[in-house]
């Protein structure tokens, strides 16, 4: 086929697939949510992302003071500023708390709701005490009974109310604001939902608003700020201002490298074409294959940068290269071998792998596509000699590669794996304060979540009840909406307390009329108009194409619940699901050293295992000093590992296989780029980042020692020697 | 005519009488409110329900202590301690967590800006209408936010220079609170904590 022809179809694919993901992809959605990558929910069926999600939108501001006043105008300052434009992202949570919705809501429903107090009194036909203590509360307390007499003669319904405000929380609502007296200082608390966390929008107007708080401040007013979407705010802002520094540092350098070897800007073109090239290809095809792809597969893929760099250097120095064919053989064997080292991941249940596989493949052929064939022929430039001085003679290599592998695999035992992603986070300082306030301030004895689910509302009332009465009470959806089959029992027992009583409460408190139970209906779900309770619930429930599930915050451990019903922990979960992606991981890595060892083998026969062993030994080399310095092996750094084996096997073949000294110094060079680019993430503060950094240095850096010094340069040094 | 004059005098000379409540508290009301420091009173409570054609009668006394609180402790028809200090409430030495009751959290952080010369939370929370009497003052205060107005329909209060004589309260159900005090020359020993 005719170089244009190639060059046609080329485009044309690109061009196609282009087409394709505007036709059928657009809007392009990618997805920066950590948790909705491991998608904890499907290893057990139960929403715990969801939950997880929930939870972590909520930033609770606290105001404190010794003065209430002052306090409470503070926060309803905040509040105020909470609900102008400049912060739509972030919404105060409804405590729009007006007693007479609230009694309209229940009033409609009074034979058929009773706290749990009544209903025992009830069964037990204790019916007098509950009469006498109506007649002493309605005839004798200053404050009046929510509802009138007539609605509510024995004060069930009130009993109701009362009963269902106990929040289990020591925060109590002080005109529609949290509050609690502590030690002498009042504490108003507002809670605020944030929209999507990993939104930049809501992570901007949380630190202006946090910004904000700051100046508000003064001697006699503190305020704390806390939650997930503080930290994720700060991360993120964190993480702009150092990646984009460190992104201008590893841009320059990488100019200056290429300067520095071509002596010609000019040189600067191949490199930007085949990296833009690599991008677009490896950003399309992951379009096509995946309806979100996350943002960490490009992350993660940046083994196109290293080894798009290192094809353009040795495309551009072919050309003054007797063997260019040998040169042109070494980087497909290297586009082989890295297209291998990624292959495995196509075939893992984890979708990061799958995204990065097909980023890393896809992208890395075009980058060679769009170079070889796009690239003059007649383009010479050229670079200097590069001579090894110090050469490890035949004898010592042997005794240093035993070294290095034994020293490794001795450290082996003391790896320390990690995967509770709590531990690899290193919260800010001043955060971490300000969250362990708030646990503390927060003194909840609510700690487990319990879940139920149902088809129906009904099914998951029953089911909350049925859990209650076989254990201990505790807020749910079931105290405020008991079930119609709770109802229709509690209706029983007060129609009895009403035949019973009502001449009894008419004469003693001398009403005009006889009380009669009114006709009422059930209360539902439907029915309830009340802006805080419906609040309330949307907190309580939430629901997936199969089921609705309730969730309740419940203080210790209930045994043998039944099928529809399970205590959940989104974070042991989440280190659950990471062990086992750490497991599948590392047998990805097995699998992929097969592979290779099968596919160099095919290629170099008995030396095939030469070609490997600098990758692995810089692998071991890394964990070992990772090791050494009380380092955690993650799922991140597996990751890594990855990405070490592809360039580390890039630089090993073109190490052992050079024909010319020329041939050396685009990789050392390539080496440079990759090194000083990644080992300036190791600078961030983003635990993901910065051990991604860290481990790609060390390796790169070990791996291209060893090939070098160890295994490489064989035919250069046989050849001078064949010379002198 | 006579008649129309007379009704229209009367009708002036009450206007002119009552004062709109500003920012300033009355000099009879602030004479008040500076004589208290450690009052004991008896009282004698009647509550009137709309439903009812009983009048339900309580007594007991209460002790107030200016910057501590108060205690109402009703001994008849049964006996209930009802303290107030200025951060908690308790009702017979139980906490009964009254502050989730916004209307009476507001109530009795009003009454103790109050006694401490500042009326702007009343102002804020009621309209308020005081009057000068013969011999001493009353006004009558009707409350402008919605989480009174859905409970309290209106509060008046008596009282002279030294003592405060009734309180009514009229709530928005009908329910009518009358209290009446008689000042006690002896120290009740109760204390005023939870």
């Amino acid at each position: 086929m005719k170089s244009f022809v190639k060059k046609i179809l080329f485009c044309a694919i690109i061009f196609i697939g282009i087409i394709a993901v505007l036709l059928f992809k657009t809007p392009l959605r990618t997805e920066t949510n950590l948790m909705s990558l491991v998608n904890i929910n499907s290893s057990n069926h139960w929403p715990v992302n969801q939950i997880s999600e929930k939870f972590s939108s909520i930033m609770n501001i606290v105001i404190e003071s010794t003065d209430e006043k002052t306090a409470k105008k503070t926060a309803n300052t905040i509040i105020r500023d909470l609900n102008t434009d400049s912060f739509d992202c972030l919404h105060v949570q409804s405590n729009n708390f007006s007693l007479k919705s609230l009694t309209g809501d229940f009033v409609a429903h009074n034979g058929y709701l009773l706290s749990d107090y009544h209903k025992k009194l009830l069964h037990n036909d204790d019916t007098k005490t509950i009469a006498d203590i109506a007649i002493k509360q309605i005839s004798e307390s200053m404050v009046p009974q929510l509802f009138s007499v007539s609605n509510d003669p024995f004060l069930l319904l009130s009993d109701f109310l009362i009963s269902m405000q106990k929040n289990g929380t020591k925060w109590t609502l002080r005109d529609g604001i949290l509050w609690q007296y502590v030690g002498s200082k009042h504490y108003f608390m507002i809670p605020v939902n944030t929209d999507s966390l990993d939104s930049e929008k809501t992570s901007a107007q949380i630190n202006l608003f946090h910004q904000k708080l700051q100046k508000i401040q003064s001697d006699t007013i503190k305020i704390h700020i806390s939650g997930v979407p503080v930290h994720t705010a700060f991360m993120m802002q964190q993480s702009k201002i150092e990646l984009g520094f460190l992104s201008v540092l590893a841009l320059i350098a990488a100019m200056v490298l290429n300067y520095l070897l071509f002596k010609r800007l000019v040189s600067l073109v191949p490199v930007i074409f085949s990296l833009f090239i690599g991008f677009l290809c490896g950003t399309i095809a992951l379009f096509l294959c995946f309806d979100a792809p996350h943002i960490l597969s490009f992350v993660f893929g940046t083994t196109l940068i290293g080894l798009g760099i290192d094809y353009s250097f040795h495309f551009m120095t072919m050309g003054c290269l007797k063997k260019k064919n040998a040169v042109s053989k070494n980087i497909l064997i290297s586009l082989i071998t890295t297209t291998v080292c990624f292959l495995p991941l196509l075939f893992s249940s984890i979708p990061l792998l799958q995204q990065i596989s097909i980023f890393t493949i896809i992208g890395l052929i075009s980058i060679y596509f769009a170079l070889k064939l796009f690239l003059p022929t007649n383009l010479k430039l050229k670079t200097k000699d590069i001579k090894c001085k110090f050469v490890v003679s035949k004898k010592y290599k042997f005794i240093f590669i035993v070294i290095l592998g034994l020293v490794s695999i001795l450290t082996l035992p003391f790896v320390r794996i990690e995967n509770n992603m709590n531990q690899m986070y290193q919260p800010n300082e001043k955060i971490l304060q300000e969250d362990m306030f708030f646990q503390k301030l927060n003194q909840s004895e609510q700690s487990s979540i319990l879940l139920v689910r149902g088809k129906s509302i009904q099914e998951i009332l029953e089911t909350e009840e049925d859990i209650k009465a076989a254990n201990f009470d505790f807020l749910s959806v079931s105290s405020i909406i008991p079930s119609i089959r709770n109802q229709i029992e509690n209706h029983k027992l007060i129609q009895k307390l009403y035949d019973q009583e009502s001449k009894y409460i008419k004469r003693k408190l001398g009403l005009r009329n006889l009380p009669k139970l009114a006709d009422t209906k059930p209360m539902s779900i439907n029915s309830i108009e009340s802006e805080f309770i419906n609040d309330w619930l949307n907190k309580l429930i939430i629901r997936d194409d199969d089921y609705i599930y309730s969730i309740s915050q419940i203080g210790s451990n209930i045994s043998a619940l039944p099928e529809n019903a399970s205590i959940v922990s989104p974070s042991d979960i989440l280190t659950q699901r990471m062990k086992k992606w750490t497991f599948e991981t590392y047998n990805l890595l097995f699998i992929c050293a097969i592979c290779l060892v099968c596919l160099l083998g095919l290629i170099y026969r008995k030396r095939a295992i030469k070609y490997l062993l600098p990758s692995m030994l810089g692998i071991l080399l890394t964990i070992s000093i990772l090791t050494w310095f009380n380092q955690p092996i993650t799922f991140f750094h597996l990751l890594s590992f990855f990405i070490v084996i592809g360039l580390s096997l890039d630089y090993t073949i073109f190490h052992i296989n050079a024909h010319d000294s020329k041939e050396m110094r685009p990789v050392l060079f390539s080496f440079l780029t990759s090194f000083i680019g990644f080992g300036l993430l190791g600078f961030t503060s983003f635990f993901l980042i910065k051990s991604m950094g860290i481990t790609l240095c060390l390796g790169l850096g070990t791996s291209y020692l060893i090939s070098l010094y160890l295994f490489g340069t064989q035919k250069l040094n046989s050849a001078v020697h064949i010379r002198k | 005519m006579k008649k129309f004059l007379a009704i229209l005098t009367i009708l002036f000379s009450t206007t002119c009488l009552a004062q709109q409540i500003t920012n300033e508290m009355p000099k009879k009301l602030k004479q008040f409110v500076d004589n208290l420091e450690t009052v004991s009173a008896n009282f004698t409570q009647i509550k009137i329900l709309p439903e009812s054609t009983k009048q339900f009668k309580s007594f007991g006394y209460v002790k107030f202590v200016k910057g501590t609180g108060f205690t109402w402790h009703q001994t008849k028809p049964s006996e209930t301690v009802f303290t107030s200090t200025l951060k908690t409430y308790c009702v017979n030495g139980e906490d009964k967590q009254l502050n989730e009751l916004p209307y009476f959290n507001q109530i009795q952080q009003m009454i103790d800006s109050m006694l401490n010369g500042d009326i702007s939370d009343f102002l804020f929370a009621f309209n308020v209408d005081y009057f000068d009497d013969k011999n001493g003052w009353h006004l009558v205060a009707t409350p402008r936010l919605s989480a009174l107005t859905d409970f309290i329909q209106n509060l008046t209060v008596y009282g002279t220079t030294k003592n405060l004589d009734k309180i009514i309260i009229t709530y928005a159900d009908g329910t009518i609170i009358i209290l009446q005090f008689t000042r006690s020359s002896k120290d009740f020993s109760d204390e005023i904590v939870c």
